[in-house]
């Protein structure tokens, strides 16, 4: 007997869920931004990347443009200027939690990290993402003048600093979400098993 | 009657208040850019100057969310300063020495440009927070003709960040009641008492997601209609297209000058 696969397709509820994803990352990016390590518009507990990088996991594109969107206005909320929120926030929060899905979804690895194995892959993506990110972002911190030249000591102050605390975030929010979560996210069918649906 | 922006009330006779929702929010937006893209400390200024008088005198927000991202502001500059004047490893004529520590007439020119732009560019934010709304932001988007979709998502983001909020209130009240104590214990307890706070409040924000997807898909709800009606229609005045039309005009001017006159635009040396 033939058994019909149904092709996962775009429907409103990704939308929905994409605005859902703004609306938690917003608030938590603002709240974020109340911890700062005193690098211009870096938080030393940046928290609400540990959700981006749920989402992300879970919803596929839509949770990656879902949390550039909501780093944006959180960005703004917390007092960082739209045309350096749009620049770094943007453009940084997108890359970050899609580097562990990337890893995730091409290495078939599970999120729920109930092996040993998907937990060790999701520490290693996650420091990956964390450095890369960090880099993008003092890189665009120096375009906008924020921070006085490439590899000048400051630079290095506003990478580490993005790293550090975005690697915490990443393992302890992240990893404790997708851990409790993502059977939860797959029960109630809003997991996408494609990047698109 | 006053209209609620994202901070704050303001009035809606003041001169920003009486403008289109494109224009309040392309006249922040593009000024903002403006700063960016100048290094020149005179324009920089004048930019500064520029934005002040609009927020102060034309738009008139509360000075309780000024001060409230002044303060902010001034924790960067103090940042930039530092960053500048000790950590750049700029060369120039030394200014002040003491020590292993020198200050260059160059990292000076700098912090001050870049302190001019940030403020600028801060006060900018602070006009657009101040004189835009939810439905503001939600209309321009309309009336770019961009993607319903996209409109869509943004309105019900909107809503979710204020729900979550609220959602938020609740749980931890209720946490509260069951005797947890949020600001006691060391940073590895609080930081378990937080998750604890985070999963409920994403939960409830998924299990409403599943709501609203089945509530507007069970009435056929479509992104590809092709003509689709809207209750509320922007009315955009000729004032308003002169308005945006004359900040797009000084923005190419300032970037195709920062790419021709090079020094004018940029840093003296």
């Amino acid at each position: 007997m033939e058994v019909e696969t149904i092709k996962p397709r775009v429907r409103p509820m990704h939308i929905v869920l994409c605005a859902v994803t703004v609306g938690l990352t917003s608030v938590a990016t603002w709240i974020s931004t109340a911890f700062p390590i005193g690098a211009p518009g870096i938080s030393f507990f940046f928290w609400a990347i540990g959700l981006m990088v749920a989402f992300t996991m879970w919803f596929g594109i839509w949770g990656a443009i879902g949390s550039s969107i909501g780093a944006i206005i959180g960005g703004m909320w917390g007092g960082l200027p739209f045309a350096v929120a749009l620049l770094l926030d943007g453009v940084t929060d997108f890359i970050e939690p899609v580097i562990p899905a990337l890893v995730f979804r091409s290495l078939a690895l599970n999120p729920e990290l109930k092996m040993r194995r998907d937990w060790a892959a999701y520490v290693v993506a996650s420091v990956v993402a964390a450095c890369v990110g960090g880099f993008i972002g003092a890189n665009v911190e120096v375009w906008v003048g924020w921070v006085p030249g490439i590899f000048s000591p400051a630079f290095y102050i506003s990478w580490l600093g993005w790293a550090i605390g975005d690697i915490v975030c990443f393992i302890v929010i992240g990893g404790t979400l997708l851990r409790t979560l993502t059977g939860f996210t797959k029960r109630m069918g809003l997991y996408s098993k494609t990047w698109l649906a | 009657m006053a209209i609620r922006s994202y901070l704050t009330y303001v009035s809606p006779e003041s001169i920003v208040g009486r403008l289109s929702p494109p224009t309040k929010i392309f006249l922040p937006v593009l000024v903002s850019f403006m700063a960016l893209v100048t290094t020149n400390l005179y324009l920089n200024l004048f930019f500064l100057l520029a934005i002040l008088v609009i927020l102060f005198m034309l738009a008139k927000p509360p000075s309780a969310y000024v001060k409230l991202f002044t303060g902010a502001a001034l924790w960067m500059c103090f940042v930039f300063v530092i960053f500048y004047l000790f950590l750049s490893g700029y060369k120039g004529n030394i200014i002040f020495q003491l020590g292993p520590v020198s200050v260059v007439d160059t990292s000076v020119y700098m912090v001050t440009s870049i302190i001019l732009r940030f403020l600028t560019m801060t006060y900018a934010t602070v006009l657009l927070l101040c004189t835009t709304n939810q439905k503001d932001i939600v209309m321009t988007v309309r009336w770019l003709r961009l993607p319903y979709a996209f409109s869509f998502m943004l309105a019900l983001a909107f809503r979710c960040a204020i729900m979550f909020l609220e959602d938020a209130t609740k749980v931890q009240e209720a946490q509260r009641g069951r005797a947890v104590e949020f600001n006691k214990g060391s940073l590895i307890r609080r930081l378990r008492k937080f998750i604890a706070l985070l999963v409920p409040l994403i939960v409830i924000s998924l299990k409403r997601t599943q709501t609203i997807s089945n509530a507007i898909e069970s009435r056929a709800f479509s992104f590809s209609t092709k003509k689709r009606t809207f209750y509320f229609t922007l009315r955009v005045k000729p004032v308003d297209y002169v308005i945006i039309g004359a900040l797009f005009a000084i923005f190419a001017l300032l970037v195709v000058s920062k790419l021709t006159l090079g020094g004018f635009m940029g840093y003296p040396f």
